[in-house]
Parts: structure tokens; C-alpha cells; sequence
């Protein structure tokens, strides 16, 4: 395989992997928790939207190559939650709104002096990705909310959901590396 | 255009190719890079065949809080240019270096990462051993069943960070090896 194939390839395949199983863990494990405390909340406005983490830290680490490496796994999501029903216009903008705004919210915070990028060989630091993470979910919250007509509610949830999706998928992360590292100091 | 360029770069074996490959971003700026590292320079040369140690010096650094030997290496431009172009190639090992630093310093600032396992089953064992005797030998100490199956070098390892770390104190004046609890642990 030629390699310019195989540096497009690894990361598509990694990313749509992981966006996908962390769709299903918060749909299908989670959600089902979730609806029985709090029914009144939408079936789609996950409380641990678990996906978000994996758009942000795309975003931090592709810039703007992450939107075409998720934008996939995005649709096929969409289409598992939705249906056919839910590729209107309007509907495939909503599906592409949370990819996009990942990526648009690490550019706008550069724009505004906070930029957070790696490209710019700037420090890493985790705070700062959840900042971006938050703007993000901002725009995106606002973004379906004003073309979907959310209530305040299910706004807040998607809100609170993005935010604590990326919390707990860098820990889920932190933890995995953090094992990997016990054990190999170990053996 | 041949000019040396030099940069420290302060880690572990283990850890020593994702530092490389972030800082090989950075080596641009400064005039020569140099390395220090804990045993040998020879995973440099098989981690980019470019490094040319240039000295050694057996000196020892406390920047990352463990004593460390420290040896130096030089890059030539041409070599740094190759290496950068290896480094753009070298995309996915960049990002999950990145990744793992950012996820690491997630991890410090949680205050998750205070103790290794290893160096957490040696400070249960001493603290258990210094309640029969001040003084704990390290014979004692490493033939604890808390330690049982832990590679020889993995407990001097986790043993001498512990000392520097401040949780252990080496026993002064005793023929054999003894450490004794400091007071971060009692």
C-alpha cells in the first residue's frame, strides 16, 4: 500500500473505530441508565457523550484533516440514531455540526489569543483541551438548538454531555496509558 | 549549511524516543542537541541511526528528580533536516507522543501518578518491616511477598526513586544496605 494510502488510512481506521464504539458505549450502555433517572431528557441528548472526547482530541491532534477522517463515522452514527429519515439537509448539517465545530473551536481560540494547537508547537496541556472542548460544545449546542428549536434542557444535556463525554474519554485514555506504563515498568 | 544544534532532553529509556520526537519539533531554535538519558546511547542510534555521540561524562542530574547519567549528542543540520523530514513522516508516533504527554500531565495534576506499583509495593513492605525494626535491609525488603515476582532492576529502580523522592532514607553507618521510613511516611 502506498504510504501517503497508509498515513490517510491508520488514522481513519482509528478514529472511526474508536468514534463508533464510543457512540455505542454511550447509546447503548449508558443511555439506557440515563433514561430510567431522567426520562424527560430527549433519547439522543446523551448525559456522557463519550464521542465528543474523541472529536476534541482529533481536532487537537489533525486540526482541520480530523473533519473528512470522522465525518464518516459521524454519518453512520447519525444514521444508526436517526435513520433514513434523518438525512434531510437540515439533518446532515446537524451531523456534521459537532465534527466541524471541534475543529473550528481550536482555530477560533488561536483567533482570540488562546491557541491550543499542537501544530503551533505550543505546550501541551489538558485544561486546554477541555477549554476547547467547551467552546465547542458551546457552538455546536447553540448551533442545533437554533435550527433544531431545543428546548433549554435538552441543550444544557447535549452541553453537559460533550463536556463530560471528553472528560471521561481522556481519563478512560489516561488510565489505559497509565496501566501500559505500570506494566511495563513490572516486567 | 552545517551548524550544530543542541537541546537537553531529560528522560528515560522507556520514554526517550516519544521526547525525541517532540523536541526534534523544537530543535530548530537552539544550536545542538544533546541528550540525557539513563543508560545507554545506544537506543538512540537504533531509534534514528543518526545520532553521533560526540562525549560522554558521567555526571549526574537531578532535573527530573532521579539521578541520571548524563551523555551528550550532537545532530548535524543536514541530520536534523533528515530527521525532521522522517519526524513529518513520522506522523502517527508524533501524535501519540503528544497525546501521552498531554494525558500524563492529566494524570500529575489529578495527583494519580504519585507511586509506580512497584515503588507502592515497596513502601507497604517497608512500612510493614519498620514496625518490627527501624533499620530495613533490602534483602528483607526485596524478599517481601509484596514484592515477590519484581525484576531485580525494577526494584533498585523503584528503591532509589523512593529515596530521592524523600519516603525512604538510606541508613548511614551500617555495613549492610538499610533504609529507614522518613517522616513522609509515619
Amino acid at each position: 500500500m502506498p504510504k501517503a494510502a497508509l498515513d490517510f488510512t491508520t488514522p481513519f481506521l482509528v478514529i472511526s473505530i474508536t468514534y463508533i464504539a464510543a457512540f455505542w458505549t454511550s447509546i447503548y450502555v449508558l443511555q439506557p441508565f440515563q433514561t430510567t433517572f431522567t426520562p424527560q431528557l430527549a433519547s439522543y441528548a446523551s448525559l456522557l457523550f463519550l464521542p465528543h472526547g474523541v472529536r476534541i482530541l482529533s481536532a487537537w491532534l489533525l486540526g482541520w484533516k480530523s473533519i473528512p477522517l470522522i465525518a464518516p463515522a459521524a454519518l453512520f452514527t447519525h444514521w444508526i440514531n436517526f435513520g433514513a429519515e434523518g438525512f434531510t439537509p437540515l439533518g446532515i448539517a446537524g451531523a456534521f455540526s459537532g465534527v466541524v465545530s471541534a475543529a473550528f473551536s481550536f482555530w477560533l481560540l488561536a483567533k482570540l489569543g488562546m491557541d491550543f494547537r499542537i501544530s503551533n508547537g505550543n505546550k501541551v496541556n489538558w485544561m486546554d483541551v477541555i477549554i476547547a472542548g467547551c467552546a465547542a460544545s458551546l457552538i455546536n449546542t447553540f448551533g442545533m438548538g437554533y435550527v433544531f428549536q431545543h428546548n433549554t434542557l435538552t441543550s444544557m444535556s447535549y452541553f453537559v454531555g460533550d463536556v463530560s463525554g471528553l472528560f471521561a474519554c481522556m481519563f478512560l485514555l489516561m488510565i489505559v496509558f497509565s496501566v501500559a506504563r505500570t506494566s511495563q515498568q513490572i516486567r | 549549511m552545517l551548524v550544530d544544534r543542541k537541546m537537553d532532553i531529560v528522560a528515560t529509556e522507556k520514554n526517550l524516543l516519544l521526547c525525541f520526537t517532540i523536541l526534534l519539533q523544537l530543535v530548530e531554535r537552539k544550536s545542538l542537541l544533546s541528550l540525557t538519558y539513563l543508560n545507554s546511547v545506544r537506543q538512540c542510534h537504533s531509534i534514528t541511526g543518526k545520532l553521533v555521540a560526540l562525549r560522554s561524562t558521567s555526571t549526574t542530574s537531578t532535573k527530573l528528580g532521579l539521578p541520571v547519567k548524563k551523555k551528550t549528542c550532537t545532530l548535524t543540520c543536514s541530520e536534523i533536516h533528515e530527521n525532521n523530514e522522517e519526524t513529518a513522516n513520522m506522523t502517527s508516533l508524533d501524535k501519540i507522543a503528544q497525546l501521552k504527554q498531554l494525558l500524563y500531565g492529566m494524570e500529575k495534576d489529578l495527583g494519580l501518578n504519585d507511586l509506580s506499583m512497584v515503588q507502592k509495593n515497596i513502601v507497604y513492605a517497608a512500612t510493614i518491616l519498620a514496625k518490627v525494626k527501624d533499620q530495613i535491609e533490602t534483602d528483607e525488603l526485596r524478599s517481601h511477598e509484596l514484592l515477590e515476582g519484581t525484576s531485580r532492576s525494577s526494584f533498585f529502580r523503584a528503591l532509589r526513586e523512593l529515596v530521592h523522592a524523600g519516603y525512604l532514607a538510606h541508613s548511614d553507618g551500617v555495613q549492610r544496605s538499610a533504609y529507614t521510613l522518613t517522616s513522609k511516611l509515619r
